[in-house]
């Protein structure tokens, strides 16, 4: 190596880790700041014997512990009527057929919208309520400004992150120096087009973390060969196109509620059709073929099962519509078995466990139905002999260090010859080894960046976990709420399986890490995702100015 | 949505039971990345499982005893140097697993836990042995074609000068690693220094007379009758010759078996193994960590004529060379060893140095007193017996072994130091079927010796 090329490397190799702890310290306080909830509305019980602030667009009145307008009194439902803030004003929806629900002494069969002052009675309470004039039923996608300099600081981190790392893989390999420029080139002015047009006022910390993931991604890519950082550089376009649409999409609560049917028949259509027509690559007939393209269906029914998980509180708590959903995951589940992507099942799995247990299905059912699946794999995996071959080295993969646990193995050495910053972009040796790119995305970072590096990768997706899960009280619409928790948690799982797989904690299934693994359906699916988890984060009431409390 | 944010808490447990997986992997890390790293399948340090991740390895004298060349390993030129120093370098397959290659191969390659193998990009370690190439091919040519090993230290600074261990092979010849692979060439693998342990013979006197030292106050006027043999118990042990009523100086000198089986058996089966620990028996020694096969003295169901033999290092006592040649250094520095050390110095491909070897002092073996006057029974013993002039302008204190092993010629032991200040060399030869101690351990030693000599008068 080259005496300059050296000192470059020596000194990059800690700045890299430095800028991305960063980064990650500062995504971390973005993300944790809470937005304080605002009241929307009040409820009088009873002549104003009590009054009860309603701060979430969408509330349960019943006599549980667990609702949000809690009525004392034996003749009310225990989930008795639904309250929801939409576009036109508030709406008062019976909760079941028995709930009885009288606005100004009229029975309400469907639903009935409310104006400050009507008088409801439920059961043999009566309420009285007061809306907050000064709700804005258009605004959307506006946080507040006290993190606006956070953002903008993390875009500019993650540039000169992508500078240095630009560098790197130019003084390696010199004659690619063109292609790498003008992918990673291109990559940032999309950045630097997009975050100033969405606005550094607005959330866009999901993106930046999600770019900075990506850029990772290319990073594995350009490792192998400029081919691939070309194809995995228009993957990015795509996915980031894909996620703008389903933003612009997912907004519109009542354009997917109408699309919910449709997108479930034509997913289950794209997954027969893989079932019959499919490309059989390394075992599993996972792949389509469509105009000389091949791609994973399954990647983009993961989007379809996550946007049809839920509806507004109102539909959501009708039977048809949790039964459509399991019947939807069940064949899924069915199809992805037929095909042999047991990774892929995993996920599926896992995700509606997510949802279940975010719908409020009783915990039972949710528990129930999680022990009998487990207890399904492990009869799977004991009884049917080419799972149990495939499980044959798992945990041993030492001892088949050159045959079952090649890649395991080699990936530990990797890891562990990268030590915590890493020898470098592009001098690492794992991406000769078979999927390295995308099942051993973990040891190939590892490798060049650094363990301490490819922890804060792995840790982005736990953070997007936790973004999910504290903007449930604040959104909207549980419609947002269990799709970004299930998005999340799919991003998790998926890391999960791909890390822990590689290192032979878990069986390695070949299941991806969103947005670093290379392929093209796995980046425009993840991006896809990214969509629920963005707008779980920013679809929430605004109030008009600050004189309204 | 209170029921709902509440639900919420299973989002942040999945998070919390990631991080708990996480958090394994990582203790899994930190307690096993060395091994990773260090696997043959790491092609990183390995090239086809050949160990060629490393800088070079040279000796004391700054001679290159291997080198990695074009992704492959070079070893010195030299056939004497390259089969003299085999054990001490090892092989680029790892075949001799105490070999520097094998097992220091983690500071050859530079490894640590922070900064992984970056040296495979910046340049490997080059690793200095304490050992002179020089007097190890002396010590191999000297053993002559016999199985064996030499140990030669400074025992001022504890630097070990020459370990050779035979039989040896040729790492350039195909031929003879074949030989060695198919188990032709005994042990050829094992370094005999470190991992093998032979009876002590003789050379055990010295642990005997120790004891008489510290525990009979009459120790240089009480006699034993020697009648080519001694009565112990209605059974003899034998002796090489017919001494008569004879004292301890006289006993050590001529090394007679009668004298020394019957002191041990007055001694007792107690005191006798308190002072064979004391000398290293049974007790863990180690080179620069590579550990080694332990000496062991054991006579607690011995019978009375069972101690006697042991009292004189037969019966089932077992001495390793590393732990004798330590145990000398102790004898020589008036009761207190210095350890042997190997690796005199690490450093990195920008020659700044990671690590150098030192003397450190070992575990008192006896008192000042006692040392002083086994030593003067050393002298003794080469005065009358061995001659001084056997080892021409070197000042030799010495104890020679022959150890009787079922049905073989007897393997040939000499231990002992040169009391100089210029030359202050411990050593330890031992010839496997070599017959008397007195003839053929006595000129290896007198030629390793020599060698080293010469090697510091330069
Ligand atoms: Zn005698």
């Amino acid at each position: 190596m080259q005496q300059l090329e050296l000192i470059y490397f020596s000194a990059v190799r800690f700045i890299l880790p430095a800028l991305t702890v960063l980064m990650l310290i500062i995504s971390v306080k973005t993300v944790l700041h809470h937005l304080k909830r605002k009241t929307l509305a009040r409820f009088a019980i009873e002549n104003y014997e009590n009054v009860v602030e309603i701060k979430s667009a969408e509330c349960m009145i019943g006599r549980s512990i667990l609702c949000d307008v809690r009525l004392k009194n034996p003749t009310v439902q225990k989930e008795h009527a639904v309250l929801t803030l939409t576009d036109d004003g508030f709406k008062l929806t019976p909760a079941s057929r028995q709930a009885e629900v009288f606005v100004n002494n009229y029975k309400v069969d469907d639903e009935a919208y409310l104006q400050s002052g009507d008088r409801i009675r439920v059961g043999g309470s009566t309420l009285q309520i007061a809306v907050n004039p000064a709700i804005n039923m258009k605004a959307s996608y506006k946080a507040d400004h006290a993190q606006k300099q956070c953002r903008a600081c993390n875009a500019v981190l993650l540039t000169l992150f992508q500078l240095l790392t630009v560098i790197c893989y130019i003084l390696h390999s010199p004659k690619t120096a063109l292609t790498t420029m003008a992918v990673f080139g291109a990559i940032m002015a999309l950045e630097w087009i997009y975050l100033p047009i969405r606005g550094f006022k607005s959330n866009v910390g999901v993106e930046i973390m999600a770019f900075f993931l990506t850029t990772v991604g290319l990073c594995v890519s350009a490792s192998k060969s400029s081919e691939l950082l070309i194809k995995q550089g228009i993957f990015f376009a795509a996915g980031l196109l894909a996620f703008i649409f389903m933003g612009l999409l997912l907004s519109h609560l009542n354009a997917v509620d109408k699309l919910r049917i449709p997108v479930m028949v034509l997913a289950l259509l794209l997954f027969f059709y893989n079932c019959f027509f499919g490309t059989v690559v390394y075992g599993a007939k996972n792949w389509v073929s469509v105009f000389g393209f091949l791609f994973q269906p399954s990647e983009f029914i993961k989007v379809a099962l996550v946007f049809v998980s839920a509806s507004a509180l109102d539909k959501m708590l009708k039977m048809k519509n949790l039964i459509t959903f399991l019947g939807f995951v069940f064949i899924c589940l069915l199809c992805l078995a037929y095909i042999r992507d047991f990774g892929a099942a995993a996920i599926y799995f896992a995700a509606m466990m997510v949802i279940l247990c975010l719908r409020l299905c009783d915990l039972k059912i949710v528990l129930g139905l999680g022990g009998a699946a487990l207890a399904g794999c492990l009869f799977i995996i004991r009884f049917i002999p080419y799972i149990t071959d495939r499980f044959a080295t798992y945990l041993h993969a030492w001892d088949y260090a050159s045959s079952g646990g090649y890649q395991q193995t080699q990936t530990m050495m990797s890891i562990a010859s990268g030590g915590l910053f890493g020898l470098g972009p592009g001098n690492g040796n794992l991406n000769r080894v078979f999927a390295a790119d995308t099942d051993l995305v973990f040891g190939v970072i590892s490798e060049e960046f650094g363990l301490l590096f490819s922890l804060c990768v792995v840790l982005c997706f736990v953070l997007y976990v936790v973004y999910a899960s504290v903007s449930i009280p604040r959104t909207r619409s549980i419609y947002y709420a269990v799709t970004a928790s299930a998005a999340s948690a799919i991003f998790l799982f998926q890391t999960t399986l791909n890390l822990f797989g590689s290192v032979d904690l878990l069986p390695l299934t070949g299941v991806t890490m969103p947005f670093v693994s290379n392929g093209g359906s796995s980046m425009i699916a993840a991006w896809m995702l990214l969509a629920f988890i963005k707008l779980g984060g920013s679809q929430y009431v605004v109030l008009r100015s600050k004189e309204a409390s | 949505m209170k029921r709902l944010s509440l639900r919420a808490g299973v989002m942040l447990a999945l998070a919390a039971i990631f991080m708990l997986g996480l958090t394994f992997f990582l203790v899994l890390y930190v307690s096993n990345a060395n091994s990773w790293a260090m696997h043959a399948g790491n092609t990183h340090i390995y090239t086809n499982g050949e160990f060629t991740g490393g800088g070079d390895v040279l000796d004391r004298n700054g001679k290159v005893l291997a080198t990695t060349k074009k992704n492959k390993r070079v070893f010195n030129s030299d056939t004497t140097i390259r089969l003299s120093t085999l054990h001490a370098v090892g092989d680029a397959n790892g075949f001799i697993s105490t070999g520097v290659q094998t097992a220091f191969r983690d500071k050859l390659s530079g490894y640590n836990l922070i900064t992984g193998l970056f040296s495979s990009t910046s340049g490997f370690n080059d690793v200095t042995l304490t050992i002179d190439s020089n007097i190890c091919a002396a010590a191999y040519q000297a053993l002559g074609g016999y199985k064996g090993t030499v140990g030669l230290c400074n025992y001022k600074t504890g630097e070990l000068l020459c370990m050779v261990s035979t039989p040896s092979y040729d790492v350039n010849s195909k031929s003879d690693l074949k030989r060695a692979k198919d188990g032709e060439l005994e042990g050829v693998f094992m370094n005999r220094f470190l991992s093998a342990t032979y009876a002590p013979g003789s050379t055990f006197k010295i642990v005997t007379a120790m004891a008489a030292i510290e525990n009979f106050d009459d120790a240089y006027t009480r006699t034993y009758n020697c009648k080519g043999g001694g009565e112990i118990g209605g059974e003899t042990v034998k002796c090489t010759g017919y001494h008569g009523d004879i004292s301890l100086e006289q006993a050590f000198a001529v090394s007679c078996n009668s004298y020394f089986s019957q002191l041990a058996v007055d001694l007792g089966a107690k005191t006798m193994t308190e002072y064979a620990e004391k000398f290293g028996f049974n007790k863990k020694y180690d080179l620069d960590g590579i550990s080694a096969k332990t000496s062991s003295f054991n006579v607690d169901k011995a019978r009375k004529i069972e101690l006697g033999w042991a009292g004189i290092g037969q019966y089932n006592d077992m001495q390793n060379p590393l732990q004798y040649l330590t145990s000398v250094t102790g004898i020589a520095n008036g009761g207190t060893p210095i350890k042997p050390y190997l690796i005199k110095s690490v450093k990195n491909s920008w020659g700044f140095t990671l690590k150098s070897g030192s003397a450190k002092k070992g575990r008192r073996i006896c008192s000042g007193d006692t040392a002083e006057k086994v030593a003067k029974l050393m002298d003794g013993a080469v005065r009358i017996t061995y001659y001084k002039s056997s080892f021409p302008g070197l000042d030799v204190y010495g104890k020679t072994g022959t150890a009787e092993v079922d049905g073989k010629t007897p393997h040939a032991e000499f231990i002992g130091y040169c009391k100089d200040d210029d030359y202050p060399f411990a050593f330890v030869v031992v010839v496997e079927e070599g017959g008397s101690g007195n003839y053929l351990a006595k000129n290896v030693a007198n030629q390793v010796l020599q060698a080293a000599k010469q090697s510091y008068q330069k």
